[in-house]
């Protein structure tokens, strides 16, 4: 098959047979976990049809059209890094969903478990083979939003939704963080595309000498960080382990998690080679690294000791990641790219372990279980061979990739000379030693010492059955044969890796033995002052028990349960001070803003007080006139201020008359009629609903009150009127008015003399219709009003 | 046909407002009046659509009511406008057939058919006029039928009549307030420049301004606008009716208030602000950007503090026009600076987000009717693990929530990708910032929202769900939206495509005011 065919179908095939498994189900019912599987194993082909390619050197590229309008278009690049990722996800996919349908209960909601599953197989696919940033964060979210449904599987308990929340939040909303830092490289380099800046010496120069550089190197980190559960980020992974465990095995160590690393990986030859990504990203793992490694001790549930420890482990593929100066760009590129692989087979291993010991001694509870050994000798030999890999023990293959570690860690703190030449090597040997502690630990925690009689613990406990131990033996069957052959993973997956993404990458020798090196000798070291330690374990963990009982805010988890826990009350009670209810303040802000626009085109053109109102006012009025106005003022002042209703309405009323003898006196009987006719008609109205209501306002308003009111109004009026004198001026420039149109034309199109007349019926009649409809509308909203209120009475209103 | 297509603006506004007093006419016959009322509105969207598709291909189209050229009442039907309709229809004609199940019966059968064609009458009004008077007339239908509507009775009703009516009075009066300072515009406008044609006047605006003898009222006329359409929309400090009115609403009216009415605010901007107060974008731009953030970070944070689901919905809509309007004022400042190209992309990204807010908002409203409806109850906290009994409504609530925290591969993550894409490259640095750090508010509030809903189990003091599932009138319209809501999530090409057309159209407004002004007067 054409390799870009096949690619393209290994992400979407998972997409789409989704959707059938709850049909499949009513015909296959608990063996609809073989059909998932069978659909993993399908893309572990696909997928694996592409190694030959990426041996060769010759990457995967092809391009579909999406969004030509956005500039997006559906890019796939298949390099032995994302070759890589696809195996491991498909590959542990494939045992992951055989394992479940030995783990999970017959009674589980099968099909949206394995639904999701492959969900999430899919997303992780489209990550691995993305060539553009923006496709790369929709399947970034995608195994985010998949993460969250499977971490909340029990969906009823408050833990899952606890920690799938916490999931949640922390990877999808430094999620967004990346996609921002997506869209400032963008503006960098000029494209989406990942592999298109990668191979250009031009836009790679763009990246690295744009301003843009620290903030876009900042942002994606974020996002891969809080995938990856690095730095601050990390407190989401040991609450994720709410999952089912096989879900814990396959997202929360092997895949999933991965992704911020790949993301670094992806994201090295275009970012990488300068201080600010050293001090980043090896910061950031070395830190996360120790930290995550000490915390570990003091957890007693198998699995939170796995969520630790997986952290710690993730932090040495950062810290590796992020060996990378301008002369040695990649420096720890195949080092971390080795362990990565590595320690998706013993972690995956482990966390098998930790599900059939869960199945079978029902607890994961460290201090309840012991002296298993005898019971499940099976299990008991695969969990050693997988701690003692994760310890670095050889002939495994996490001594070889461990070395690497120690190996590179000495190089980068050469390069960076200094005190740094002894800080790198030491922190990388304190990573070690706290690895070994509590590998030592897991083992000796469930398997040595006495058998416990808790009664949370069955008296007898059954080995595994073979469904659920066979794929543990597989792995730890990978686990030794990586160990001894390492040739086979170098040469297929991680020289095609490493020569993809490092330019001037060297061929890569591995050996299990080295002579006495100095890495070697860290070696030593560290399998000496674990062990010599491993007599405190108990002892440090009490410590940091107790600590953080008196320090409570030194966790990073401290700040999220305050902050998550303390949302809705602070903000409530930042709403319902923008927000108190009433209506008044309402009405008050709306005119303070009327206001302020109205008068900010003064204070941009710095238009003089003296011009605001127009030059030449007309201010002769007859006497006559003046007592009129004066008497609108009355009737005005006093429909505001009377604090009974009957007699505000009708000064409201005798307003609207006044008016009309305005419009009389300005020569527009028509007008003034229609003033007549809707004033009384409204005052009628308005007076019989009044009648019905108490005839006192409640309360007099205070003084303060009603001066505030009186400024608000008096400068909204003040607005009002100078824009309304303004236009009174006349005509601006050479324009005529509508009027004139309407005038000369009334007679002659419409035959109607009276012009107020034809253009209500004629030139604007298409207004009066909705005026009329208008009105018909007002009529059925107060019967639905009345209608509504049948029953209850109070509070009115009138329309 | 050729009637059709000669009539086509006017068809859209004239069938609903011949449909209200038909379906008084018939509420003896209830039946043939849902029927009539459910025909009339699918064929309106059809309208609609190929409303749509016509000026798609055949440019802006002008439609005189009477023979007066710009002296009388035109329809106008450039792709903003066409395709804001399609919007409403399509909106109201879901709302419409949800409401049959949804509406308790007797408030149906009296009066609710015809305010809610009077409502979609005003609202395609709004869209089609070319004349800024008629704009105002069809904003009073407009408010007046959606405020009657909001007390609608529903079958399960769990709001108070008396809440309804305090709503409906901020609505009523709020608005109205509006309405007045639009009169006031109106009248100072057209006694300075002498024409109520929105073409006509944007061509004496621009002469005006390149004259430079443009006098400062006018420019505070054009601000005054704001008022008018920044309270449709519910922008800060003109959004305190909305949070008060959407939650007490039927949820089919609150779906169509949260996805059509506040979108009229965002297209009067357009529309007014940027076609014909055009030289103005300097003042305003500012301005609105300023506000859209306030209102961005208000309402996500109003919204994180709810427990009321339609309450958290409606703070979440401010919030989203929020977005919508950032992307009108960094697209006018953008102008101004002379980017005319990033101006371009910014307004078609805040139109695609109004587009993705107005179908995913009014599904999670539709939604949340279905969700009050089993659970007798608003309040989220009285909820809990109804996924079991509900799982189409986890899904689409699902969906929506995806959508508006921006999360792919459904339609809001387009629009927030493509309103941050363009920002961005306009280098606005510090708002795109602002509004990411409240893109995390809104995951957060949206994801908690659906997990207080669908997780974890109902405290039994709350008693039990109402047992009878919802009926296919209430599912298939949400079902319909969500498909729509995942579909421009993952294709949204057509819309981008349509978007940036508008864009073009609405920055450079030569082509609108041609169409309506070169047509020969008698």
């Amino acid at each position: 098959m054409d390799p870009s065919n096949a690619i393209v179908i290994a992400v979407f095939l998972p997409f789409i047979v989704t959707w059938t498994l709850p049909l499949l189900y009513k015909v296959f019912k608990q063996r609809i976990g073989w059909i998932a599987a069978a659909i993993a194993f399908t893309c572990f082909a696909l997928v694996a049809q592409v190694v030959p390619y990426t041996m060769a050197g010759t990457p995967i590229k092809d391009s579909w059209l999406w969004l030509p309008s956005a500039g997006l278009s559906f890019d796939i690049y298949g390099d032995g890094m994302a070759v890589l990722l696809a195996l491991i996800v498909t590959g542990v996919g494939v045992i992951i969903m055989s394992y479940s349908t030995g783990y999970m209960s017959t009674k589980e909601d099968l099909p949206r478990y394995y639904q999701w599953l492959l969900l999430f197989m899919g997303a992780m696919l489209g990550v691995a083979f993305t060539d553009n940033t923006i496709q790369m964060f929709v399947f970034w979210e995608l195994t985010s939003i998949t993460s969250f449904m499977l971490i909340g599987y029990w969906r009823e308990r408050p833990e899952s939704i606890y920690g799938a929340t916490k999931a949640l939040l922390v990877t999808a909303g430094g999620g967004l963080f990346m996609f921002a830092g997506f869209l400032l490289l963008r503006i960098a380099s000029g494209t989406y595309g990942i592999s298109e800046v990668a191979g250009s010496s031009e836009l790679l120069a763009n990246v690295h000498d744009s301003e843009l550089y620290v903030a876009t190197l900042i942002l994606i980190f974020i996002g891969a960080a809080s995938k990856s559960a690095q730095g601050p980020f990390y407190i989401w992974l040991p609450n994720a382990m709410e999952a089912p465990t096989p879900v814990s095995a396959f997202l929360h160590s092997a895949t999933m998690v991965k992704a911020g690393v790949y993301l670094v990986a992806r994201m090295h030859p275009i970012l990488s080679g300068t201080p600010e990504w050293l001090i980043l990203v090896s910061g950031t793992g070395m830190f996360t690294m120790v930290m995550a490694g000490f915390l570990a001790f003091r957890q007693t549930d198998i699995k939170a000791i796995l969520a630790y420890s997986t952290i710690s482990q993730l932090a040495y593929l950062m810290t590796m990641y992020g060996y990378s100066t301008a002369e040695h760009p990649g420096l720890g590129f195949a080092a971390a790219t080795f362990h990565l692989l590595n320690h998706s087979t013993f972690k995956a291993t482990l966390f098998l372990v930790a599900g059939i010991v869960a199945h079978e001694a029902a607890t994961r509870d460290i201090r309840k279980l012991g002296g298993l050994r005898k019971e499940m000798p099976k299990t008991f030999i695969v969990a050693v061979i997988a701690a003692a890999s994760m310890a670095g023990v050889p002939p495994l293959n996490g001594f070889l990739s461990k070395e690497m570690f120690y190996e590179t860690s000495l190089e980068i703190g050469h390069l960076v000379g200094g005190p740094w030449a002894l800080i790198f090597p030491v922190v990388a040997v304190m990573g070690g030693v706290f690895t070994l502690m509590y590998s030592i630990k897991l083992i000796d925690g469930i398997f040595l010492g006495e058998r416990t009689h808790d009664h949370d613990v069955p008296h007898h406990v059954h080995d595994a059955p073979l469904v659920m131990l066979a794929p543990a033996v597989f792995l730890v069957g990978l686990i030794i044969f990586f160990g001894l052959y390492p040739k086979f993973p170098i040469e297929t997956l991680i020289q095609p890796a490493y020569s993809g993404l490092v330019p001037g990458a060297e061929h890569l020798h591995i050996k299990l033995w080295h002579g006495i090196t100095t890495p070697f000798l860290m070696t030593v070291a560290t399998f000496a002052t674990g062990i010599i330690l491993y007599r405190f374990y108990n002892g440090i963990a009490a410590w940091q028990n107790s600590f953080s009982a008196r320090f409570p805010w030194i966790s990073v988890n401290y700040y999220y349960d305050w902050t998550v826990n303390n949302a809705r009350d602070v903000t409530h009670k930042i709403s319902a001070v923008f927000q108190p209810g009433p209506i008044g303040p309402y009405i008050k802000a709306s005119l303070l803003f009327m206001f302020f626009l109205a008068m900010v085109p003064l204070f941009y053109f710095h238009i003089p007080a003296g011009s605001i109102l127009p030059a030449g006012m007309n201010f002769n009025a007859q006497p006559y006139e003046i007592v009129l106005y004066a008497l609108m003022l009355v009737s005005a002042l006093g429909a505001m201020i009377i604090p009974r209703y009957l007699p505000a309405v009708i000064s409201l009323s005798a307003l609207g008359f006044l008016v009309s003898l305005l419009y009389m006196y300005l020569k527009a009987p028509d007008l003034a009629m229609t003033q007549v006719c809707v004033e009384t008609l409204s005052t009628i109205v308005f007076i019989l609903v009044i009648m019905k209501m108490p005839q006192k306002f409640k309360e007099p308003m205070p003084m303060g009150k009603v001066m505030v009111n009186l400024l608000i109004s008096g400068a909204v009026g003040f607005a009002v009127f100078a824009i309304m004198v303004n236009a009174n001026v006349g005509m601006l420039g050479s324009f005529e008015s509508f009027s004139q149109y309407f005038i000369e034309k009334s007679m002659a199109m419409t035959g109607g003399l009276n012009v107020v007349n034809v253009i209500v019926v004629d030139f604007r009649g298409y207004d009066t219709i909705g005026e009329i409809s208008v009105l018909s509308l007002a009529a059925l909203g107060v019967y639905n009003l009345i209608l509504s209120r049948a029953g209850g009475a109070e509070g009115g209103e009138d329309e | 046909m050729s009637f059709l297509m000669q009539h086509l603006p006017i068809l859209l506004i004239a069938i609903p407002l011949l449909m209200a007093p038909a379906t008084i006419l018939t509420k003896a016959y209830p039946g043939f009046q849902k029927a009539l009322d459910i025909v009339a509105s699918l064929v309106l969207l059809g309208l609609s659509g190929l409303l749509l598709s016509t000026v798609w291909d055949g440019g802006i189209t002008v439609y005189e009511v009477g023979e007066f050229g710009k002296y009388g009442i035109v329809l106008v039907a450039d792709l903003l406008s066409a395709s804001m309709v399609v919007l409403s229809c399509l909106i109201g004609c879901m709302g419409l057939i949800y409401s049959y199940d949804y509406i308790e019966s007797k408030s149906l059968n009296l009066t609710y058919h015809s305010l809610y064609n009077l409502m979609l009458a005003g609202i395609n009004g709004i869209f089609l006029t070319g004349d800024i008077f008629n704009l105002f007339v069809f904003f009073e239908i407009m408010l007046l039928s959606s405020g009657a509507l909001i007390v609608a009775n529903e079958t399960s009703t769990v709001t108070k009549i008396s809440d309804k009516m305090e709503a409906t009075m901020k609505y009523i009066v709020l608005n109205m307030l509006g309405s007045n300072v639009m009169l006031i515009a109106v009248a100072s406008l057209y006694a300075s420049i002498g024409s109520l044609n929105m073409a006509d006047i944007a061509l004496k605006v621009r002469i005006l301004s390149e004259a430079g003898t443009m006098p400062w009222h006018i420019y505070a006329i054009g601000l005054l606008f704001i008022i008018v359409f920044g309270g449709k929309a519910a922008v800060f400090p003109l959004h305190y009716w909305l949070p008060d009115v959407h939650p007490t609403a039927p949820s089919p009216i609150s779906a169509m208030l949260s996805g059509v009415i506040i979108k009229i605010g965002a297209y009067g901007i357009l529309r007014i602000l940027f076609v014909i107060f055009a030289p103005l974008k300097g003042v305003f731009g500012p301005i609105i950007l300023v506000m859209a953030l306030i209102t961005v970070g208000l309402g996500a944070t109003a919204a994180i503090g709810q427990t009321d689901v339609k309450r958290l919905l409606a703070y979440s809509s401010v919030s989203q026009i929020g977005y919508v309007f950032l992307g009108f004022g960094m697209g006018a400042i953008a102008y101004e600076a002379g980017e005319i190209a990033g101006a371009v992309l910014i307004i078609a990204a805040s139109f695609v987000y109004l587009v993705n807010h107005a179908l995913a908002k009014s599904m999670l409203f539709l939604t949340s009717g279905g969700i009050i409806h089993k659970a007798e109850t608003r309040d989220m906290r009285k909820m809990g693990g109804m996924v079991d009994s509900s799982p189409v409504m986890a899904a689409t609530f699902l969906v929506g929530a995806m959508s508006i925290g921006g999360v792919p591969p459904m339609g809001g993550f387009i629009s927030k990708f493509m309103l941050f894409d363009a920002g961005l490259k306009s280098q606005f640095y510090l708002p795109i910032g602002i509004a990411l750090v409240f893109a995390i508010f809104t995951l957060f509030y949206m994801f908690r929202g659906w997990i207080l809903i669908f997780w974890g189990a109902r405290d039994p003091q709350y008693g039990e769900y109402s047992h009878h599932g919802l009926s296919l009138l209430m599912v298939g319209p949400i079902v319909v939206l969500a498909v729509l809501v995942f579909i421009l999530g993952i294709y949204a090409e057509p819309i981008l495509g349509i978007a940036n057309t508008i864009a073009l159209q609405v920055m450079d407004p030569n082509p609108y005011i041609d169409a309506v002004l070169t047509r020969v007067i008698r």
